[in-house]
């Protein structure tokens, strides 16, 4: 009887505490990332919306939409004409298909990359960025924001924070601030991340159900099986993306030959060796 | 020395030391209930410069640890922040290592400040384009109508119908649910719009999922999408107004509840304002209507009482009124495919009014005029109902719907023309009617029985007191009343097969179906001589019964490509008819017809139509009666047992063109009809008389029209602006005392529509310019031009108060008459949020007190001019609020 009791005052418990687990508050801002990824053409600026899903203990960080900016689109367009004369297969719709989720309390992060109807995860630690704080101030976007800087991934990346957000994420690698990154760029103006929008949202911040671990060596060499075997299958598969230095390169996605992907490599990328 | 140099050194790293060491802080944080709280931010800022010095986050165990340069430690603030949590700040004249230790906070509001991106309000996706409503809605909108048509594409026309790129559009969903068929202005007009999330055009819409790949649908559908604030639960709209003189209420009430898996939406407005509310419960999609009509379903005044009908527009300025309706619509979702809906309607309506006309009938040789005076009382009282089930799966459809449908009907009214004559009118109307459908599909075939049975009756008086037209009726000896009755009654069903098949880009349908009417029809006239009713003379009584049966088959190809899609169908017709009269008239005949539409889609942006069709038709059976009706107190009619055919040709070209992306859109086309009569009426003036006997004789009616529509989103002005432009000719032949001419109607018209905003503030622009020439085949002698342009503004320069204004400007110019303005002005001021949800208004509608309005309209030889006596200025105070 009273085991039963017990059960009963548990069950009890528990599903009041089930109860009260709502779903965490969590906030969707939209950044404009741009990148200047191949310095001999300087006016073709890749653009990308992305989405930064964020709570109090950790953040993901994706594409937000297939977002082609017009003016960019154009000109690549172009170039392409340029050099290939069957430029009728080519198909310019651009994302980033890699994601990011930081988990701040166990101090890791997972780069999650799409991989042939699966997803294959690297597991890292996260590098704590030495931000130092500036002295300057300035409001953007109606928010009160304060500059910081730090060297980080081979660049000096200053960066515009909103301690009235009181969370630490940011958009991409940058994040450990106290409030939100609301614009962050590199001091030589290759790398530019820009908040478009903010809302409050309810959503969890969870890794993909279903995905293979897998070290960062391991996935140098699933990438560089790739490029020696660029077969059409995986190709597609794979969302036609070919990752530079192991990094979060942002790529074209773009059915074409070898040639092509030479001709739209990144001799930019957006981590440098240090 | 050494010991000097020591000393110096040692100085110096005391002194550096001094200036360039950092303390180190360390600190835990907590909640209230002693949680160590992880990813707390601590910033320590300058006191008076509010320069940010260091700052630091604690770790999962709630410890923090902060590096400050030693220099700072004077007049800080030390500020601890974690989402959700209410913020601490300390304000410290230096800063002690302790003070950092076992601070707790406090849950606090999880606000965050909201960001908006200019978005691109329209975006495409598949067949559906979304307009996000933030982007739309403006601070005076009310209900989702207020955004519709506002929208690029868009128009409500005056009954409420919305149209999508100039086509009706065939359904209007709710969350994806069909709550009220086509009585959608009820939603249309109630739905708060701040409950609206997105509204959404579903291109090519095809209701039924089963025909989706067999038929091609050109017509769209709506889907209105709420915000989660507004799902599951009661919201709705009410509004309490009241106003003179003399005293005037305005009330309504429509709660509604939009669930997973029900909807309702319950409607009780009443009013003498001249609000026309009934409106909003009319049917508005004229689909399919074929067998309401063939069953008599709906009201089908066969007398009546000679009233112009007021504008539609603004009829608030003509009508004098008494109305209650009350409308209750439910749905509720079986399961995932298949729905109950009950819909159900009450209307009591009273209308006054005091109008006159003047109708100039032009002869070749003779212009006859009557001018006559109006004093009509209409008491009209609907209900109407109706239970509807629908399973709408992708492999079969069944709907069920048994509708009923009263009209009580007692029209009074006192007409001078000359002398004064009062006629009362009255009428009961009742039908009851089942319909249903059910289709089937496999892979590529399509199998269908539908069904539909109704039986109406519709007796009807028109009583003239005193009785007219002696000489006629009563040898020349005044007597009381004049009175004629009619009685008809109709059964009438159908019953159709389908069977439709897929081959590649080919569907084949082919409906085949038989339909029985039997009507049965009595007309009587009858005088009143000393309190005793007589009938005046056999001529004059009419007792038809008689039967149609119809064997049909129409069969339909469609060609369904990605750029070209043609349907073509072959709709061939077994009649017979035949009556009891004396004359023994019956018909036996087969037909074809054919329809054939080709839509040629060039690119996502432009496409076109071109429609050839051919209907023959054969009017209902009572409308053959072999003897006199009189039909209104100065029209007799005779159809001499003419069983009327009435053939149809039509073309229409039309072009599409829409870019989404710059929100541009352009629709024209060109129709041109044939219709050929068999029946041509000679009309004889009698005095104020006129007879009308029918004969058989060719009647051919032709018509063209061109029209075309642009409609664009400026972002720059923050507002839309449209144009359009109508062409149209009509001729008729009309035949008067034995002798025939042709009659043209010419029509130019050109609309145009401009929506602005600046700042806050928003015009809305419209005019109208048209002109009418009429006359004789080559003689257009009458031209009549009518100019009328509405300004509606909205001023929102006190927060929360926004003034209506209305400008009203109509002018008319008519040959042979002097030129006619008329100016309106109403104004509004509201005053939002008065309370929460609650909503003042105030308002003072035909500032300039303008007394009388005249309108002007036109058919083959006659020119009729109404004059209304308009409502004085008048004030109304309203309460509305939403919940």
């Amino acid at each position: 009887m009273k085991y039963l009791l017990t059960i009963l005052l548990l069950n009890i418990i528990v599903s009041l505490n089930a109860q009260n687990t709502k779903p965490p508050i969590s906030g969707k801002a939209i950044y404009t990332f741009k990148h200047l990824r191949d310095t001999s053409l300087p006016n073709s600026i890749y653009t990308e919306k992305m989405l930064l899903t964020f709570n109090n203990f950790s953040y993901k960080y994706s594409s937000y939409i297939n977002y082609v900016d017009d003016s960019i689109s154009k000109s690549r367009t172009l170039n392409v004409l340029d050099y290939s004369k069957n430029s009728t297969q080519i198909k310019y719709t651009r994302r980033t298909i890699e994601e990011l989720f930081y988990f701040f309390d166990k101090k890791e992060y997972y780069f999650v990359h799409p991989w042939i109807g699966e997803k294959v995860v690297i597991e890292n630690k996260i590098d704590k960025i030495d931000w130092k704080i500036l002295d300057s101030t300035k409001e953007l976007k109606g928010l009160n924001c304060a500059l910081a800087e730090a060297k980080f991934k081979g660049r000096v990346y200053k960066a515009w924070f909103c301690p009235e957000i009181p969370v630490n994420a940011g958009p991409w690698k940058l994040n450990g601030l106290p409030g939100l990154i609301i614009e962050a760029y590199d001091l030589s103006n290759s790398i530019q991340f820009s908040l478009e929008s903010l809302e409050k949202n309810e959503q969890l911040i969870e890794l993909p159900k279903a995905f293979k671990k897998v070290t960062k060596k391991e996935f140098d060499q699933l990438i560089n099986s790739i490029k020696q075997n660029p077969s059409g299958f995986i190709n597609a598969a794979l969302n036609g993306s070919n990752t530079q230095n192991g990094s979060t390169a942002m790529q074209l996605n773009k059915s074409g030959s070898n040639t092509q992907n030479k001709k739209n490599q990144i001799n930019n990328p957006i981590e440098l060796n240090e | 020395m050494s010991k000097k140099i020591i000393f110096i050194l040692l100085c110096l790293i005391f002194f550096t030391n001094k200036l360039y060491t950092q303390i180190i802080i360390k600190g835990s944080v907590s909640s209230k209930e002693g949680k160590s709280l992880s990813n707390v931010n601590i910033l320590i800022s300058n006191l008076e410069n509010k320069k940010i010095l260091s700052y630091g986050i604690s770790n999962s165990n709630g410890l923090f640890m902060i590096e400050l340069n030693q220099n700072y430690i004077d007049s800080v603030t030390i500020k601890y922040s974690l989402w959700g949590y209410k913020s601490k700040t300390l304000k410290k004249s230096k800063i002690e290592l302790n003070d950092f230790q076992f601070t707790t906070l406090e849950i606090g509001e999880e606000s965050l400040p909201e960001i908006k991106v200019k978005n691109n309000p329209i975006s495409k996706k598949g067949d559906t384009i979304n307009y996000s409503v933030k982007s739309f809605v403006k601070n005076q909108d009310q209900v989702i109508a207020d955004i519709i048509k506002r929208l690029p594409g868009i128009e409500i026309t005056e009954s409420g119908v919305i149209k999508y790129q100039g086509k009706q559009i065939n359904k209007y969903y709710i969350e994806g649910m069909n709550l009220l068929d086509d009585k959608y202005a009820l939603a249309n007009n109630n739905i708060p719009a701040n409950s609206v999330d997105q509204i959404q055009i579903l291109e090519n819409h095809q209701p039924i999922k089963a025909l989706d790949s067999f038929t091609i649908s050109n017509q769209a559908g709506i889907n209105i999408k709420l915000n989660n604030n507004a799902k599951n639960k009661i919201i709705g709209r009410g509004k309490i107004g009241i106003g003179g003189l003399p005293f005037m209420y305005e009330n309504e009430l429509v709660p509604m509840q939009f669930g997973s898996n029900h909807q309702t939406i319950v409607s009780y407005k009443n009013n003498n304002t001249g609000l026309n509310n009934e409106k909003e419960l009319d049917l508005l999609n004229s689909n399919n209507v074929s067998n309401f009509i063939k069953g008599n379903i709906l009201k089908n005044p066969i007398l009546s009482i000679p009233s112009p009908n007021i504008p539609l527009t603004s009829n608030q300025r003509f009508l004098f009124n008494n109305l209650h309706t009350l409308s209750i619509n439910n749905l509720r979702k079986i399961n995932a495919e298949s729905e109950l809906k009950f819909n159900l309607d009450f209307i009591k309506n009273l209308k006054y009014q005091n109008s006159g006309t003047n109708i100039i009938n032009f002869f070749p040789s003779d212009t006859i005029r009557i001018n006559e005076n109006q004093l009509t009382t209409k008491n009209e009282f609907l209900i109407r109902g109706s239970l509807n089930y629908i399973s709408n799966t992708k492999k079969r459809y069944y709907f069920n719907r048994l509708n009923f449908q009263a009209n009580i009907d007692k029209d009074e009214a006192s007409i001078i023309l000359k002398d004064k004559t009062d006629q009362t009118f009255f009428s009961k109307h009742f039908s009851v009617s089942n319909e249903g459908m059910f289709l089937k599909t496999n892979s590529n075939n399509l199998k269908g029985v539908s069904y539909f049975i109704s039986y109406s009756q519709m007796p009807q008086r028109l009583e003239i007191k005193p009785g007219k037209y002696n000489n006629f009726f009563n040898n020349n000896i005044p007597f009381n009343s004049l009175n004629q009755k009619v009685a008809l009654k109709t059964l009438f069903s159908n019953f159709t097969v389908t069977n439709a098949k897929k081959i590649s880009v080919f569907s084949i349908e082919n409906n085949f179906g038989i339909s029985f009417t039997t009507q049965s029809y009595q007309t009587e006239l009858l005088k009143e001589e000393l309190n005793t009713l007589t009938i005046i003379h056999d001529s004059l009584n009419n007792n038809l019964t008689g039967k149609e049966i119809n064997i049909y088959n129409y069969f339909k190809i469609n060609f369904n490509e990605k750029k070209l899609k043609i349907s073509l169908s072959i709709p061939a017709n077994y009649l017979v008819q035949h009556n009891n009269s004396q004359k023994g008239q019956s018909i036996n005949r087969l037909f074809f017809n054919y329809d054939m539409t080709m839509q040629h889609i060039m690119n996502s942006n432009f496409s076109m139509t071109l429609r050839f069709n051919s209907n023959d038709m054969y009017l209902p059976v009572y409308l053959s009666t072999e003897r006199y009706i009189l039909t209104d107190y100065r029209t007799l009619q005779n159809r001499n047992s003419i069983i009327s055919n009435l053939k149809q040709r039509k073309i229409t070209l039309s072009a599409n063109y829409k870019e989404v992306r710059k929100m541009l859109f352009i629709n024209s086309s060109i129709a041109i009809e044939n219709n050929v009569d068999n029946i041509l009426f000679n009309q004889n003036f009698s005095g104020s008389l006129v007879i009308r006997n029918a004969f058989y004789n060719l009647n051919p009616n032709k018509s063209i029209a061109f029209s075309t529509n642009i409609s664009k989103y400026i972002h720059s002005i923050n507002g839309s602006f449209a144009l359009g432009l109508v062409l149209q000719k009509k001729s008729s032949i009309q035949m008067i005392s034995n002798k025939q001419d042709e009659f043209n109607v010419k029509t130019v018209g050109i609309n145009s529509k401009i929506l602005t905003n600046i700042k806050s503030h928003s015009i809305e622009y419209t005019s109208q310019y048209q002109i009418l020439y009429s006359g004789l085949k080559n003689n257009l002698m009458n031209k009549t031009q009518i100019f009328n342009q509405t300004a509606v503004i909205h001023l929102n320069f006190i927060t929360n108060m926004p003034v209506k204004l209305i400008f009203e400007h109509a002018h008319l110019n008519q040959q042979s008459q002097a030129n006619r303005n008329f100016l309106f002005g109403d104004i509004a001021i509201r005053k939002k949020a008065v309370m929460r949800k609650m909503d003042l208004e105030l308002s003072l509608q035909n500032i300039f007190n303008v007394k009388e309005f005249e309108t002007v309209s036109y058919s083959a030889n006659t020119i009729t001019n109404n004059f209304f006596m308009l409502r004085p200025t008048q004030i109304l105070m309203k309460a509305q609020f939403t919940f």
